[in-house]
């Protein structure tokens, strides 16, 4: 949209032999910073943004046959604001693009909305037709007791080989007439949802899973292109995000999802199938031990 | 649109409605209200009036504006975007029995209306949907049919909109056994929803496919995937 910031935060990444990923651009804002890393880069985000009136924009470009991560320290909390003329909604924009043979792991902390916020979301991620994809977004609303909760709404859209894969919104808080709805969130003061795109994998290979923990419900559910979405949604992100461990086994998705979910940083090389995939570089494959991706 | 089409479209009686007595073949379709009397998630008036406006506020939504925009544009819609449209209605729906019912009731509506009358418009749409041995989504389907009858979007959006609520809500009367003037006292709230709804569906006839409205509905998709498990069922969806 024309009305964000002119000026983007912007990060990209080109292979290195391996496929390892070597910061080519980067660029940062006031409000967001890269902190590049042998696997791919931390993010880091402004404590004080954003807040409402901010329009951010965020663009990632990770080259052909490169395997990059972003991870990041801390959540990101909007806030609301007392200035009277400010605008009440805060966004974010963020495009990302993979290019051909590349592989993309998005696992940052969670979005707060805090203090009567409004803030949305807008993720674009545009894939190559053999790109892999592992996606995290993760809401929650603020629950100190005296406080009133904000709105954060999260618009994504993942497309690969400009075809749609996934286009979905999904609102917490007050704001959203959809909120409290029994056949949409019923209320739920978080949700963590993660997307995985992995067209080495056949459509028999996923599976529909559902699963409770304490407040959360979950669910695994197969796209109609290679790919699955996990969705939690309850009262704690906590909950949430245990309802999402217990399916990632459970849906199908190849090892390297569940490996990079629990952390393990180091480029994977993709086209090679399950347990054959190569370390080349990273954390992991630096150390040479313990990691069940090398050959 | 001769108002006589939008009636029979949205009768819960004709091909892709609820009733299990419908003419569907794919069996009466329940939008999800089943397994949510199921599971207590509806069980009055107020309840089924919650969960509609759910219900119609996300795959209606998004039902609403695919058949306005099929509607509008059929005549000169190349394949590639029949098969766009199709995609973008996919990306939409996480569940695969979503989907599937979805292309089912699809499917029975347009075998139907392929046994009434031939057109460019429908062939376009064979063969982007029955050549890939897929049957064409219900609102796809819908938007189609009203092109081939010379409707306005806004009724093909209607039509769409409608069929999002009022098969869920007769599929509820019949379940719990509801007072039939007060559900459907229920529906006629929700009419005014609707007009509202199809009005703003066919202003956005121009866009593009992709800025078509994507309002999920988790707690639904749920229940309709939870469905498919159920030993024993009234409807197929």
């Amino acid at each position: 949209m024309s009305d964000h910031s002119p000026d983007p935060a912007r990060l990209s990444f080109r292979a290195g032999i391996g496929g390892e990923p070597i910061v080519s651009d980067i660029h940062a804002t006031p409000a967001l910073a890269f902190e590049p890393a042998p696997w791919g880069a931390w993010v880091v985000t402004s404590g004080g943004h954003p807040v409402a009136g901010d329009r951010l924009d965020v663009r990632v470009e990770v080259g052909v046959g490169c395997c990059a991560e972003l991870r990041s320290y801390s959540p990101t909390v909007a806030r609301s604001t007392k200035r009277p003329r400010k605008a009440a909604v805060s966004s974010t924009r963020t495009h990302v693009s993979v290019a051909s043979d590349g592989m993309l792991t998005w696992v940052l902390e969670p979005g707060i909305g805090s203090d009567g916020s409004n803030h949305v979301s807008d993720s674009l991620i545009q894939l190559a037709s053999n790109a892999r994809l592992l996606w995290r977004e993760e809401f929650l609303l603020e629950r100190r007791f005296d406080e009133k909760p904000g709105t954060w709404r999260s618009r994504l859209r993942v497309t690969r080989d400009s075809w749609p894969v996934i286009c979905t919104d999904l609102a917490i808080g007050p704001v959203s007439p959809l909120w409290e709805s029994p056949a949409v969130l019923n209320g739920a003061g978080a949700v963590s949802l993660v997307v995985v795109v992995d067209p080495g994998q056949g459509a028999s290979e996923w599976s529909s899973t559902r699963t409770t923990v304490g407040s959360a419900t979950g669910m695994a559910l197969p796209l109609s292109t290679p790919g699955i979405q996990l969705l939690a949604w309850g009262d704690d992100l906590v909950d949430c995000r245990e309802a999402v461990e217990r399916m990632l086994p459970a849906c199908g998705v190849a090892p390297w999802v569940e490996a990079r979910w629990h952390g393990e940083p180091g480029p994977v090389v993709p086209g090679l199938g399950g347990e054959d995939h190569l370390v080349v570089g990273g954390d992991a494959g630096l150390s040479g031990s313990g990691s069940r991706y090398q050959l | 649109m001769s108002e006589s089409l939008l009636l029979l479209l949205s009768d819960t009686r004709f091909a892709a409605g609820s009733s299990p007595n419908s003419a569907s073949r794919s069996g009466g379709h329940s939008g999800g209200i089943e397994a949510a009397c199921a599971a207590g998630v509806v069980s009055d008036l107020p309840s089924l009036k919650a969960f509609l406006f759910g219900r119609l506020s996300t795959t209606g939504v998004i039902g609403a504006y695919a058949a306005a925009a099929v509607c509008a544009r059929a005549g000169t819609l190349p394949d590639s975007m029949w098969r766009g449209m199709e995609a973008e209605i996919d990306a939409r729906m996480s569940a695969p029995a979503a989907r599937r019912a979805s292309r089912a009731q699809g499917g029975d509506v347009f075998r139907m209306a392929l046994s009434l009358a031939r057109s460019p418009i429908f062939d376009a749409l064979g063969r982007a949907t029955i050549a890939y041995s897929q049957q064409p989504h219900h609102a796809v389907a819908l938007g189609a049919i009203g092109a081939v009858a010379g409707a306005r979007p806004e009724d093909a959006a209607t039509a769409a909109a409608v069929a999002s609520v009022d098969g869920p809500a007769a599929a509820a009367q019949q379940l719990l056994g509801l007072d039939p003037d007060q559900v459907e006292a229920v529906q006629a709230g929700i009419k005014v929803e609707i007009e509202a709804l199809a009005e703003h569906a066919a202003a956005a006839t121009h866009r593009p496919l992709s800025l078509m409205p994507s309002f999920a509905a988790p707690a639904l998709e749920f229940l309709v995937e939870a469905h498919l498990e159920r030993p024993q069922r009234v409807f197929a969806s």
